[in-house]
């Protein structure tokens, strides 16, 4: 009898971490081929909505104490604002007359307009909870209109960067895989050379992303410090979003196309507000120009 | 020599309450849980270069170390699926390296005993660096287009490891306070 108790302690032990293991695996079997999907979007569901309460929790809590603090910047801020913004009123008289003479040499030329518009601004509430996987968890989901691999952009330092697709979309919630992942992969183009190639990250913000599929002839005509962007080839990305900047340019001998290295253009550390991008199919016109459409057809 | 050869009495034998087990499992799992979304949210910048430590891990871990059944292990497997719907990995995932370090704190307990320090910062170090190398046995299961793994020769790693290590002392004492919650009671039979 003891000897039976023992097996079972001894099975207890071993058998059920061993089980969980196997269970743990066929999961992510299931899971990388996308067919369970109803249990992890229920949980999703639950946990998108508690640490957007945590986000909220922890935001309410830093904004009263540091409240009164920011009150004192805040005066100093606008001092100095206030004396910024008689320069920029100067400036802004030559920017409309700058923009109006844009304006008329786009006629002019019969460029599009840009295809791109902002579907929802949204700020970083959350991010990975471990250090493996790089993802971002924006506060807008469904119910602001969002869907899954629509794509992601950022403003720094008065430029528009590609910063991701959405991966997941929650009722509130969504999550963005940045340009710097791994699993990120963007068609683009050299801003100057037009050439064209596939750029994808390497898993780390402080690393470079790295573009492939560039002949070593096309290669020859890149300088370091080239910017690359979106080709706007694949069905996602809008064209022409800033990605990065060449940083270095490797010619492998075993290959026959160059590997190019990219400076990212955004600073992924200090994101705090995403803006999702949606794309206009040109050749279905868009809710906000079929009312001209209508009145050029009467 | 007479009391040799008297019957021996039979001692009670102490079998752990599944309601018991029960409840060990869910605050832990509850626990466990709760730090993660803390990580994810008030943490998410990181503690130190970017890297946020895991608070998750080691409550699993001393949760393993502290029971006799696999309770460490089947929290380990519930908070990894809580974490796999917090980040983008897929479900399964952080399961499977949570139960991994669980199991081997399960097995540890019958060669060390707990120690105020040092034992806490070698299962807190350890258990990290038993995470990383089961995500890099899933990246070379499942191939690179879905999973990512821990580069060890990333300084980061290195980092969230000793950080483990470091806050591991003061979380194991916090928990040894808990102990009712969190360890199963075992009663006579």
């Amino acid at each position: 009898m003891p000897q039976k108790k023992r097996s079972r302690g001894v099975s207890a032990t071993h058998g059920i971490p061993i089980i969980l293991l196997a269970v743990s695996l066929l999961l992510i079997s299931i899971s990388t081929k996308s067919i369970l999907r109803l249990p992890g979007h229920i949980a999703s569901t639950i946990t998108g909505g508690t640490q957007y309460l945590f986000s909220s929790v922890g935001g309410f809590v830093k904004r009263t104490i540091f409240s009164i603090r920011e009150l004192a910047d805040l005066r100093n801020q606008y001092d100095t604002l206030a004396e910024k913004l008689r320069g920029y009123e100067a400036l802004e008289r030559n920017y409309a007359d700058m923009m109006s003479e844009n304006e008329r040499l786009k006629e002019q030329l019969g460029f599009a307009q840009n295809m791109t518009t902002i579907k929802a601004s949204s700020r970083i509430i959350a991010k990975d909870p471990g250090n493996i996987f790089s993802s971002y968890v924006i506060d807008k989901g469904l119910s602001s209109g969002l869907e899954k691999n629509m794509a992601v952009a950022a403003f720094q330092n008065g430029m528009e960067g590609l910063a991701g697709k959405i991966l997941d979309v929650r009722p509130s919630s969504s999550i963005v895989l940045p340009v710097f992942d791994q699993r990120f992969f963007v068609s683009a183009r050299l801003s100057r050379t037009r050439a064209e190639g596939l750029v994808n990250g390497q898993g780390n913000p402080d690393d470079a992303l790295v573009m492939r599929y560039i002949s070593k002839l096309t290669a020859s005509e890149i300088q370091i410090g080239d910017m690359v962007v979106t080709s706007g080839l694949d069905s996602i990305y809008p064209a022409d979003l800033a990605i990065g900047r060449v940083k270095e340019i490797q010619l492998p001998e075993y290959s026959s196309s160059a590997i190019i290295l990219l400076e990212p253009s955004l600073n992924f550390s200090k994101l705090e507000y995403l803006f999702v991008l949606q794309k206009n199919d040109p050749l279905t016109p868009s809710a906000q120009t079929a009312p001209d459409a209508k009145a050029e057809e009467r | 020599m007479i009391p040799l050869l008297l019957p021996r009495k039979p001692l009670p034998m102490l079998k752990p309450r599944s309601d018991s087990v029960i409840k060990t499992i869910f605050a832990s799992t509850f626990l466990s849980s709760l730090f993660l979304i803390i990580q994810t949210t008030w943490l998410k910048n990181g503690l130190f270069w970017g890297v946020i430590p895991d608070f998750a891990l080691l409550v699993i871990l001393w949760v393993a170390y502290s029971n006799k059944e696999s309770q460490g292990a089947i929290s380990g497997f519930l908070a990894g699926l809580v974490c796999d719907t917090l980040s983008s990995s897929p479900l399964g995932y952080f399961s499977f390296l949570y139960v991994i370090p669980a199991y081997v704190a399960s097995l540890l307990k019958h060669v060390v005993s707990m120690d105020v320090f040092f034992i806490p910062v070698i299962l807190g170090f350890a258990g990290t660096v038993l995470k990383g190398f089961a995500s890099i046995f899933l990246l070379l299961l499942f191939g690179p287009k879905d999973i990512s793994a821990y580069a060890l020769g990333d300084i980061h790693f290195w980092i969230e490891a000793t950080l483990n290590g470091a806050f591991a002392p003061l979380l194991f004492f916090a928990l040894g306070k808990m102990r009712e919650l969190f360890v199963t009671r075992k009663v006579t039979e």
